[in-house]
């Protein structure tokens, strides 16, 4: 019975994802939904990190910059194609991971975030100067669609089945990764990192995984990133970006992948919906975070899974509740 | 050549003054909570902003600006206690982290909607030209910052070494259960803490705002940079944080003569990070009671 109501709702959420490309006619908005799934991907890296693993990365767009540098630079320069980009830019953006992880996480949480901060600035003002790499201020144009076996990957409504593949896959694979042992580790880690030591898991080491696992999702992102816009220049990186992705981590709940993904959503709709209020934008973001840690920590999907769990203790509390009277019933009738 | 150096060193110890002084409001917080605060780099900048707005826009004297300064940071570090600190530093490991990175989003932008976006100028003390002693090109608000740094250092010293406050502030940092038991009203010190914190980075900005312009993004540089001091003096050392910062300044004005002032940033950054790996315990590192 369960079976198939899962199946009936996945078919039902195939139906609606396959059916968005052509309910939205303008091309501009399903570039928005295109640019949100993008994100998702990065903030279900952020998920990873900071949810599962509790370390804290306010950096994140600077791993999304080296996916996206990595493979703007080998498509332009180098012409190579992107299935051969699109795994560089992964393994690019991991390797930086391991630079910053391998001296930081040895040490208390607070390094790593002030670390990944450090990163966003240092490697905003190598991208801006190093001119003749990176092309400086002016970004990296052209790049080019990616292409398989003839066929180019074009229209944004083909984009967009593009991504949403590649967002389940990285959904998938995040699920079965906390499902898994490592999933577990990270948990155990967060929940207390001598407790995790003692019951031999290397602290260290799952920290550091958890890091270079987030940062492939962000290299992940940013790689898309750079060859659906077909533009990336520095500023599409900067420390605003990193904070924006994790204030939709934790809109949705960062202890949840879908929260993450609902979150990127939302987020990257808000604005536009907002637009009149543009000017505040970062006053608003900043506030909301702001709020959303003194209100609801544990975020959109922390406070309905909370709800639902209290429903589920009333109905079970309910029978109790009326046992007392059949009790007194039955010592009346004694 | 020879007069280059004397001069360089001159010109770090004075910037690096004021990232000692953010490194110092980073620390004591640090000791008494055990939190980093991701807004301060924000207090600096709006302790320039108060001063301005009441020296330049509503043409008060010096002096009362400076009080202004004084008062309106006390109060911002109390709302911030109040607003920020405690309704998150029981919500889990990143609560006030991540909150207080939302606070300086939101703080960098309601200066822009309050003041403008466009850099204020800040009067200063002292003429603007500077003088010579030997070879070495003098400005004098360096020596302002440099002298101001040394002054609230001795008054920083006196308070938590003499008064009766500034002991049960420390006691606080030390072990909050202890202090209780003693019968310090440990959040009233964790407000104090949080407001000394705030007045010192005000000041901070007071002092650097004639150096560098008035902008909304002046403090997060700062912040960085104060954190890096941190982390070379060793985090929970006092001495260390204020002498980590002299010599962030230090490496800043060296390499941007030297290597490039673009890059200037991203080389403390990789000081950062070559610390980390190497040291990261910090110069001062080892007296610290590890805090768990």
């Amino acid at each position: 019975m369960k079976k198939v109501s899962k199946i009936i709702i996945m078919l039902l959420l195939a139906i609606i994802i396959l059916s968005v490309p052509h309910l939205i006619k303008s091309d501009y908005t399903l570039h928005v939904v295109n640019l949100a799934g993008i994100y998702a991907i990065c903030v279900m890296g952020l998920v990873f990190l900071l949810g599962f693993a509790g370390q804290l990365s306010l950096g994140h767009s600077a791993l999304m910059s080296i996916g996206a540098y990595t493979t703007g630079l080998l498509a332009v320069e180098l012409n190579l194609p992107f299935v051969i980009t699109f795994p560089a830019a992964i393994v690019v953006s991991m390797l930086f991971a391991l630079l910053i992880g391998i001296p930081t996480l040895k040490l208390k949480s607070f390094y790593l975030a002030m670390a990944t901060r450090g990163l966003n600035i240092a490697l905003f003002i190598v991208l801006i100067n190093w001119k003749r790499f990176t092309h400086g201020a002016d970004g990296i144009v052209n790049i080019p669609r990616p292409s398989f076996a003839g066929f180019t990957i074009q229209t944004e409504r083909a984009w967009f089945y593009f991504i949403v593949a590649i967002l389940i896959v990285c959904y998938i694979a995040s699920r079965n990764i906390e499902k898994s042992r490592i999933g577990r580790s990270f948990k155990a880690v967060k929940e207390g990192e001598l407790a995790a030591e003692v019951m031999g898991i290397d602290v260290y080491r799952t920290k550091i995984l958890a890091f270079v696992l987030s940062s492939a999702l962000a290299g992940t992102a940013g790689c898309l990133f750079a060859h659906l816009n077909q533009f990336i220049c520095p500023n599409d990186f900067n420390i605003t970006q990193s904070v924006t992705l994790l204030s939709m981590s934790i809109f949705g709940g960062s202890e949840y992948l879908l929260g993450g993904v609902v979150g990127a959503y939302v987020l990257t709709f808000l604005p536009e919906a907002l637009r009149f209020l543009q000017t505040y934008a970062r006053f608003i973001n900043g506030i909301l975070i702001l709020l959303i840690m003194i209100l609801a920590p544990s975020g959109l999907f922390g406070v309905v899974s909370s709800l639902f769990e209290k429903l589920k203790r009333q109905k079970k509390l309910d029978p109790p509740n009326n046992s007392p009277n059949i009790a007194d019933v039955e010592g009346m009738e004694n | 050549m020879s007069g280059i150096l004397p001069q360089l060193l001159f010109s770090g110890l004075a910037i690096g003054c004021i990232y000692g002084l953010v490194g110092l409001g980073f620390i004591q917080v640090y000791n008494a909570v055990g939190l980093t605060n991701f807004a301060q780099g924000e207090f600096v900048m709006l302790g320039a902003y108060l001063f301005v707005s009441a020296v330049v826009i509503w043409k008060a004297p010096f002096w009362v600006g400076f009080l202004f300064l004084l008062v309106g940071m006390a109060v911002i570090g109390f709302l911030f206690t109040r607003g920020v600190y405690k309704p998150t530093y029981k919500a889990g490991r990143f609560a006030f982290l991540l909150a207080s990175v939302g606070l300086s989003m939101a703080l960098q932008d309601l200066v822009v909607l309050i003041w403008g976006p466009v850099p204020l100028y800040m009067p200063r003390l002292v003429s603007e030209s500077s003088f010579n002693i030997g070879n070495v090109f003098i400005n004098p608000q360096h020596i302002i910052i440099i002298g101001s740094t040394i002054l609230l250092l001795i008054i920083q010293y006196l308070i938590f070494q003499k008064t009766p406050l500034g002991k049960m502030m420390r006691a606080t940092a030390q072990d909050q259960f202890a202090a209780t038991l003693s019968g310090i009203k440990v959040p009233l010190m964790i407000i104090f803490t949080f407001v000394n914190s705030s007045i010192l980075a005000g000041i901070a900005g007071f002092l650097v705002g004639p150096v560098f312009s008035v902008t909304p993004s002046m403090g997060a540089s700062a912040m960085l940079k104060g954190f890096v001091g941190c982390t070379i003096g060793g985090w929970g050392s006092i001495p260390g944080a204020v002498l980590g910062g002299i010599l962030v300044g230090i490496i800043e004005i060296f390499s941007s003569f030297y290597i490039s002032s673009a890059y200037k940033d991203a080389i403390v950054f990789l000081v950062l990070i070559l610390f980390l790996l190497f040291k990261p315990k910090g110069i001062f590192g080892e007296t610290v009671s590890e805090k768990v």
